[in-house]
């Protein structure tokens, strides 16, 4: 889940009234925020992926605003005039861009940082990076309208932070967030945007201009989202545009493309409607219409009655609600989770266990019984580890690490393993797992069990297996077998009603000395599904 | 004094008895009192532990002449060998070689020039006057040879070092001589009497079997005494609270899970309503199958879940309002959660109502750290039942809180998953560590259910237990869950709540 940081005089300042910590402590779980800590005012809270519209002060004042009561404006926008042209060149490179101007700013500390945190949020929490939609930042007064959206082949501009101009290709081998986004962008194919005067404001998604950034001087902002996911880039401009709406007048910028006019960003009106009686019984509450209006206000809702149901108005920066139980939901967490009376379910239905558990216990019991330890290791393993047996093992396509890269085939190996991490402790060892194995994409339950010692024989795990299979109830045969990680001659498959069941035999000393365990090792493995 | 008595063995009774004439050693002991040398000495630890007598140690060394020393004090030392074989003509070192082997020449050539014995001149061997007196009356040192062949207390011979200084020709060795007296409290208790009835250490069967056990008495034990420890086979204490939890959902009419771990996306997260664009839904989050890359869909259903993230189906939602894609759906992984196995339960039966539980292994795409594990046991369950509430869900999440936490003080905060709504997070007030999340619950999406073919509330949680256990078993680090040590393995009660 994302975490953002925002400051208590900040958000004080944006919902209009002081509020103090205590009570904010009380809000935020309601919210659906987390406070993770509180250091001289400054705050960290935890938010949920599914509301990118808290990821700044901004959002968080607005959410606490309709919390406690305080009503929020309508957003509007009033239209600016000023006019963008989305070049075909763009169609096939990096074809969605949406803008917007925000006057009259007061560009302190607080802004730029909770700006620059809500940019970097939404491009790693929300748009899975820069390529599905990026944001860039501006000085209004820098430049001229109409600006223009387009592609170019070669380019020269003084990048953000640097002092001569550059080529793209420079950009991208130079600069250090040249050098991080250069993936994202197709060689000679460079998105820009260009004022009237054909000044680059920034090459999306790697980078704006030195021209055009932020300075203490700044009173006016344009903001620009593009990318190459449309539906993402509208909501990202929306997600900015209400944000930045706390901190000055936002206004829109008409987009040309060739074949529509739209005015951005576009702030669609949706409704949601919502019967009473589905919100009582999904609840197991008795509300009245009334009530559940007021619940809805206090989470930012408009609503109104109509006959048996409230239909509610979605505000234009959520993007997560489709079904009426998401106002169900809304509705329970303005009521308070932790003041709805708790029920217990009166459902009768009867406990079961599942047969291959029923198995694997008596098999414990057997194994305990012969005075084996039961251990538990993971199911995540290393191929260079099981390369020494047969059978074929499942392989991971994005592994972390080589102690990780595939799941067992055998309980064999990691046993082996926690022998000879147990080399120093007195013998005998006597251990066993009973435990899930993946063979090619099955889930399968084996019984392992290793015995280490001084004297450690083939006679004496068949010993075992015999009490096994009396006790379980089935026959078995072995077959002679030369798997290379037993000595010749001392080991067997097992075999029941035609079907190998599985090993067993005296581990070859090549694998022990490779292993580093320094006494003679018996084991044997059985499929628990099998028999 | 009486229970002394009673715990006295055979052989200390006749110990003492021994003793009351007063000092004796060892082997003195073992004549007068009857019984083997052994017997005397173990007797002797038992009788001192319970302080009736007190054992003093002498120790004396020995010394003697080994092999080698042996042959110098019959054929005399190589250097008096030498003068024997001067005196008998020999007159150059050849001879001498001749006469004693190339070997002991060398060492009987430099004695004879360190002692002064004899001189070498342009080859020829010459006696000393030194030489030509030791012939006649032979080396000083011959004396003490012959008294150190037979085992001599070293403190009569003073000459030793001598010997000594020839290397390796005697050896060593020390006797340790206890004598025994018996204490004050020794002799009272010998005073008051002891009977030397014989008593018998061993039941055995030829007793039970003969009735001889009649007229026997057995000495009694010191069961103060410590055993020695004993290896036995137990369950893996991590799996055994997992295993008591089982139990305890079996008794609420919870039906157990098992469904496969290498999972299609679809089961994993498109049947659960979590859309394809989803962050979680990519390599950096989640482990993928290399072989094979892809798996079959369930046709008919993943048209109704296809439909669903469309445009809603018929579920009442708007959907997630995207080109779904079946080639992604088909991808192989690892499954990060079981709630796959719950919506498999819930398309394969249809059941309402029903329970369903399992307790088994999650896989995420994580770096193994104190805190956190690639793979982990997760409890997931759902109950299935026409209009049930979210009161009833958060009814059977503080009944949870209060069997599996042991408290009754919980909180629940709103939560956010992409299959239920209402959806929570329990969070239990430890009694001595605080706040522990618990994990997550809901009541499962419209889109979720449908589509599944149940038309019903379900309600759904997934309990982690990793923190409860390990504060159960006394862990820090969450990897100890899957501890490889021995040691711990079976050193952890089993008796542990």
């Amino acid at each position: 889940m994302p975490k953002i940081k925002i400051r208590q005089s900040d958000l004080n300042a944006l919902i209009g009234k002081k509020v103090s910590l205590k009570e904010l402590e009380q809000i935020f779980p309601n919210i659906k925020c987390e406070l993770e800590n509180e250091i001289n005012g400054e705050i960290e809270l935890e938010t949920t992926h599914d509301r990118p519209d808290l990821l700044s002060s901004e959002g968080i004042a607005r959410a606490v605003r309709s919390y406690i009561g305080i009503k929020n404006k309508d957003v509007t926008f009033a239209k600016s005039g000023l006019e963008c042209t989305v070049d075909k060149s763009v169609q096939n490179i990096r074809p969605y861009s949406r803008m917007f101007i925000v006057r009259n700013v007061l560009l302190n500390d607080a802004l730029i940082e909770q700006l620059m945190q809500l940019q970097e949020k939404i491009h790693v929490s929300y748009t899975s990076g820069r390529k599905n939609a990026s944001i860039g930042v501006y000085d209004l007064d820098t430049f001229e309208f109409p600006l223009t959206y387009c592609v170019k082949s070669h380019i020269n501009f003084t990048p953000l932070g640097e002092q001569e101009p550059m080529s793209a290709q420079e950009v991208l081998e130079k600069t250090e967030k040249g050098k991080e986004y250069a993936h994202l962008v197709t060689p000679n194919k460079y998105p820009l945007i260009l004022d009237k005067k054909n000044l680059v404001l920034s090459m999306p998604p790697v980078l704006n201009s030195e021209d055009t950034k932020l300075t203490s001087r700044t009173k006016n902002l344009f903001v620009d989202v593009s990318g190459e996911d449309g539906r993402l880039v509208k909501k990202v401009c929306v997600l900015m545009a209400v944000a930045l709406s706390e901190r000055g007048k936002v206004e829109t910028i008409t987009m040309h493309y060739s074949d529509k006019r739209v005015e951005s960003p576009e702030l669609k009106q949706e409704t949601l409607e919502v019967k009473i009686d589905y919100i009582n019984i999904r609840l197991g509450l008795e509300l009245n219409i009334k009530q559940a209006i007021k619940l809805l206000e206090k989470s930012g809702f408009k609503a109104k009655e109509k006959r048996d149901s409230i239909i509610a108005e979605i505000p234009c920066y959520r993007f997560d609600l489709m079904h009426p139980i998401d106002l169900v939901e809304e509705i329970a967490m303005a009521y308070g989770y932790n003041k709805i009376e708790q029920l217990m379910p009166k459902v009768y239905t009867k406990g079961e266990s599942h047969p291959i558990e029923d198995l694997t216990e008596k098999a414990q019991d057997l194994l305990v019984g012969a005075g084996f330890q039961e251990v538990l290791t993971y199911m995540l393993t290393s191929s260079k580890l099981l390369t020494a047996y047969g059978g074929e093992y499942t392989e991971l396509a994005n592994p972390v690490s080589e102690e990780h890269d595939c799941m067992r085939h055998t309980l064999i190996p990691n046993l082996l393993a926690l022998v000879s991490e147990n080399r120093h402790y007195p013998l005998p060892h006597k251990v066993f797992e009973a435990g899930d194995i993946i063979e090619k994409t099955k889930t399968k339950r084996k019984l392992a069990a290793v015995l280490v010692d001084t004297q450690a024989t083939f006679t004496q795990v068949k010993s075992i297996l015999d009490e096994i299979s009396k006790n379980l109830d089935f026959e078995y045969t072995l077959e002679q077998s030369t798997e290379k990680a037993f000595i010749p001659g001392r080991t067997g498959k097992i075999y029941s009603k035609k079907e190998e069941i599985g090993i067993i035999g005296e581990i070859h000393p090549m694998l022990l000395n490779q292993m580093e365990i320094e006494h003679p090792v018996a084991v044997l493995e059985l499929d628990l599904e099998k028999i | 004094m009486e229970l002394i008595k009673e715990s006295l063995h055979e052989h200390e009774k006749l110990v003492l008895k021994a003793l009351k004439k007063g000092e004796l050693e060892q082997e003195q002991l073992s004549k007068a009192a009857g019984i083997p040398n052994d017997s005397v000495a173990r007797a002797c630890l038992w009788l001192q532990a319970k302080e009736l007598v007190e054992i003093k140690e002498q120790k004396t060394e020995y010394v003697q002449l080994n092999e080698e020393g042996l042959e110098y004090a019959e054929k005399g030392l190589p250097e008096q060998q030498a003068l024997n074989a001067i005196a008998k003509g020999a007159k150059t070192v050849q001879d001498l070689k001749k006469a004693l082997g190339d070997k002991k020449t060398g060492i009987a050539l430099s004695w004879l020039m360190k002692r002064k014995l004899a001189e070498i001149n342009r080859g020829t061997l010459e006696l000393t006057q030194e030489g030509q007196k030791a012939i006649k009356t032979g080396l000083p040192e011959e004396k003490t040879l012959s008294l150190l062949e037979k085992k001599t207390n070293i403190e009569k011979i003073p000459e030793l070092k001598i010997i000594e200084q020839r290397g390796k020709i005697i050896k060593k060795t020390h006797e340790i001589k206890r004598t025994t007296k018996l204490t004050t409290k020794g002799k009272e208790l010998l005073k008051e009497g002891i009977k030397t009835e014989k008593t018998v250490n061993m039941l055995t069967s030829q007793m039970i079997k003969t009735g001889s056990w009649k007229k026997t008495k057995f000495r009694q034990y010191n069961i103060q005494a410590p055993s020695p420890p004993l290896k036995i086979g137990k369950k893996q204490p991590y799996l055994e609270l997992l295993n008591k939890a089982r139990r305890y959902l079996f008794s609420l009419g919870f039906k157990e899970l098992r469904y496969p771990i290498i999972e299609t996306e679809f089961y994993n997260f498109d049947a659960l309503y979590q859309p394809q664009f989803h962050p979680a839904r990519s390599t950096k989050d989640t482990y993928y199958i290399k072989k094979p890359e892809k798996g079959t869909l369930p046709k008919d259903y993943a048209q109704k879940v296809k439909e669903t993230h469309e445009n809603g189906w018929t579920t009442g939602s708007k959907g997630w309002q995207y080109k779904w894609n079946p080639e992604k759906a088909k991808q192989m992984l690892l499954r990060t959660h079981t709630t796959s196995s719950s919506i498999r339960a819930m398309h394969e039966h249809n059941e309402i109502p029903a329970k369903y539980f399992t307790i088994s292994r999650n896989f995420r795409r994580d770096v193994i750290d104190a805190t956190h594990l690639p793979e982990f046991f997760q409890c997931e369950g759902i109950i299935i039942q026409e209009n049930m509430n979210f009161r009833e869900l958060l009814g059977m999440l503080s009944e949870f809180a209060k069997v599996f936490a042991g408290t009754k003080k919980i909180r629940f905060n709103p939560d956010f998953f992409p299959y239920t709504e209402p959806s929570v997070e329990l969070v239990a007030e430890h009694p001595t560590l605080g706040e522990i999340e618990l994990g997550g619950a809901g009541m499962f999406r419209p889109e979720v259910r449908l589509p599944a073919g149940v038309d019903a509330e379900v309600m759904a949680w997934g309990l982690g237990f990793d923190r409860l256990s390990m504060i159960k078993l006394g862990l820090e680090d969450i990897r100890e869950l899957f501890s490889h040590d021995l040691a711990w393995l079976e050193q952890t009660k089993t008796r542990n709540d």
